[in-house]
């Protein structure tokens, strides 16, 4: 499993510095543009009340838009689930896909490692990957917030990026499930992107309209505090998140110690329908 | 399931949907023994070999290696199981070395790094390349060394030469006499006739998913159809030699030269072509397509 784990973590390492460093200028730069916006407050505040209030949805609304929790969510992690969801959910529908697509995983899995530990090792490898990165992120909020009146404390910084690494890791176990449920890592990254696009604009309609939220409910943003954790993070959400990770792992893996491994390239979608035709009709292939 | 045996399976059969791959394969090979495992594509060998090794499940069926069940055991399997797979696929973005060390790794670091050198040298590899640079035959190269470089008790390799210049081809097959001089046993399948002739105590034929014929490779030539080439003194009418049993004439030029092909034992027609005038005779030993036709008319 170690093997498998450090090797996870050594291919993963151009993205995790890449992402990381690319996300912590960004934080680094949203922090110190804080004070600058501070001083815009009443000009910003006439421009939103003339938003559409779709737009001003989008952007997380314009409640509390000046205090830390709010600007913070505002400008960077109501949508961040999406930018690094496109990251997650590659990841997560390739963590045992693309191998296998790419034939390595036949020769991979014909060596003396079980498929518990293989699937382990993976699992552990993106997992501290997707927090490495988070981690670098959190290093760009908190390094220059001594020098900017938002000003908020580092163990307080850390609770909106826990609420993100949960949404995240949802995503990508999706990911990982659809991958050894549908005939390739393609489709099974196109589910899932459905999954997040829909769940992210369930949770904008909620913001529009009350009513919505009963359904946005049933979507894992519904679950998501984004900046507003620094407030205190929900650890029911927090923790349920997880949770649902966990079962889709356990899921992911029952199915595939009992996959048959390709040799390399996608099963067709021709013969996928027919197995789920014929084991539906209960004929045992 | 005898114990004495490197590989048994009983009644294997494998479906992949509506396709029968295996249809109650029953195979024993011999511990120490070098088996070739032939038929054309699709007749089955890499199903069965994905089967041993558990990267499949079987749809019905049993299947021993070295004394364990490998869906019980595929761990225990592995770990005394070099491989070699059909359609090698490695990570284009690593080097040789690199590569090695991680499949090296999943088997606990077993192999000495320096034994992997020596194989490297044998077959002329360099292991600071990178792998997007290989060619076909090198990246097979890399194959054979993960498959031998933890000295398994047993190797399964999936058209070993493939893709390999007739130097390292000749290489590798030496490799595998030293491996059964050691007492390994191997498990190979192949297009090559002369190299399944040349390095196999006995031959499986396998045929759209069952084994129809087990022997020495040189039975299975006999058995086979034999293509002889005679040339006369002077024209002269074949048809005291067509007349022999299992022996059609493929061709007749002027009278003096005919092909014929001949079926098993090449007696009959030498006895017969003892009342022509001959003047020189040539036998071409078959292909492994044409052992198989003889297999699969039966």
């Amino acid at each position: 499993m170690i093997a498998i784990f450090r090797h996870t973590i050594s291919r993963s390492k151009v993205q995790i510095l890449a992402w990381g460093l690319g996300m912590a200028l960004l934080g680094a730069y949203m922090v110190m543009f804080y004070d600058n916006l501070m001083g815009m407050q009443d000009t910003i505040q006439q421009m939103i009340e003339n938003y559409p209030k779709e737009l001003v949805a989008f952007v997380g609304g314009a409640e509390g838009l000046f205090s830390p929790g709010g600007y913070i969510n505002s400008y960077i992690f109501s949508y961040l689930p999406l930018i690094l969801g496109v990251f997650v959910i590659l990841a997560g529908s390739g963590l045992l896909a693309a191998d296998e697509e790419s034939g390595v995983l036949d020769l991979l899995i014909s060596h003396p490692i079980s498929r518990t530990r293989f699937f382990l090792g993976r699992m552990l490898g993106f997992s501290i990957a997707l927090g490495a990165i988070l981690f670098i992120m959190w290093v760009g909020f908190v390094a220059p917030m001594g020098s900017s009146g938002l000003n908020v404390p580092a163990l307080d910084m850390a609770f909106p990026f826990l609420s993100l690494f949960a949404l995240l890791l949802l995503f990508a176990t999706l990911g990982l499930l659809f991958s050894l449920l549908l005939p390739s890592r393609s489709s099974a990254a196109m589910a899932s992107g459905l999954v997040l696009v829909v769940s992210f604009f369930m949770s904008l309609m909620s913001r529009l309209d009350e009513s919505m939220e009963a359904i946005n409910r049933f979507t894992p943003y519904g679950y998501y505090q984004g900046g507003e954790a620094i407030n205190g993070i929900e650890w029911g959400w927090f923790l349920g998140l997880i949770g649902v990770s966990i079962v889709t792992s356990i899921l992911s893996w029952w199915l595939f110690l009992r996959r048959d491994i390709r040799i390399t390239g996608e099963r067709s979608w021709l013969s996928f329908l027919r197995f789920q035709r014929r084991k539906s009709a209960g004929v045992n292939a | 399931m005898e114990q004495d045996l490197a590989i048994q399976t009983e009644r294997l059969v494998k479906h992949y949907g509506k396709v029968e791959a295996l249809r109650g394969l029953d195979l024993k090979v011999n511990r120490g023994e070098i088996y070739g495992f032939l038929g054309p594509n699709g007749a089955g060998k890499t199903t069965t070999i994905r089967c041993l090794l558990d990267t499949i499940r079987p749809t019905n069926g049993r299947a021993i290696v070295l004394g364990m069940d490998p869906q019980q055991n595929p761990v225990g399997v592995r770990a005394r199981v070099g491989y070699l797979p059909g359609e090698l696929n490695l990570y284009s973005n690593m080097r040789v070395a690199s590569t090695l060390k991680l499949l090296n790794s999943l088997r606990g670091g077993e192999a000495d790094w320096e034994y992997v050198k020596e194989i490297a040298e044998r077959l002329n590899l360099n292991l600071d390349l990178a792998i997007k640079d290989l060619s076909k035959g090198n990246k097979q190269k890399v194959g054979v060394i993960q498959a031998f470089m933890h000295r398994p008790e047993l190797l399964m390799l999936d058209e070993p030469t493939a893709g390999l210049d007739p130097l390292v081809q000749r290489e590798v097959l030496e490799m595998v006499r030293e491996a059964k001089a050691e007492g390994t046993t191997v498990f190979f399948s192949s297009h090559v006739l002369s190299e399944v002739e040349e390095i196999a105590d006995r031959v499986g034929i396998i045929r759209k998913g069952e084994l129809v014929q087990v022997a020495e490779p040189s039975m299975l030539i006999q058995k086979s159809l034999l293509r002889a080439h005679i040339r006369f003194q002077h024209s002269v009418d074949p048809k005291g030699l067509t007349d022999v049993d299992g022996v059609k004439l493929l061709s007749r030029d002027d009278g003096m030269n005919i092909t014929l092909e001949v079926e098993g034992e090449m007696d009959a027609l030498v006895k017969a072509l003892a009342a022509y005038p001959v003047s020189r005779i040539e036998t071409e030993l078959p292909s492994l397509e044409e052992i198989f036709l003889v297999y699969y008319k039966e």
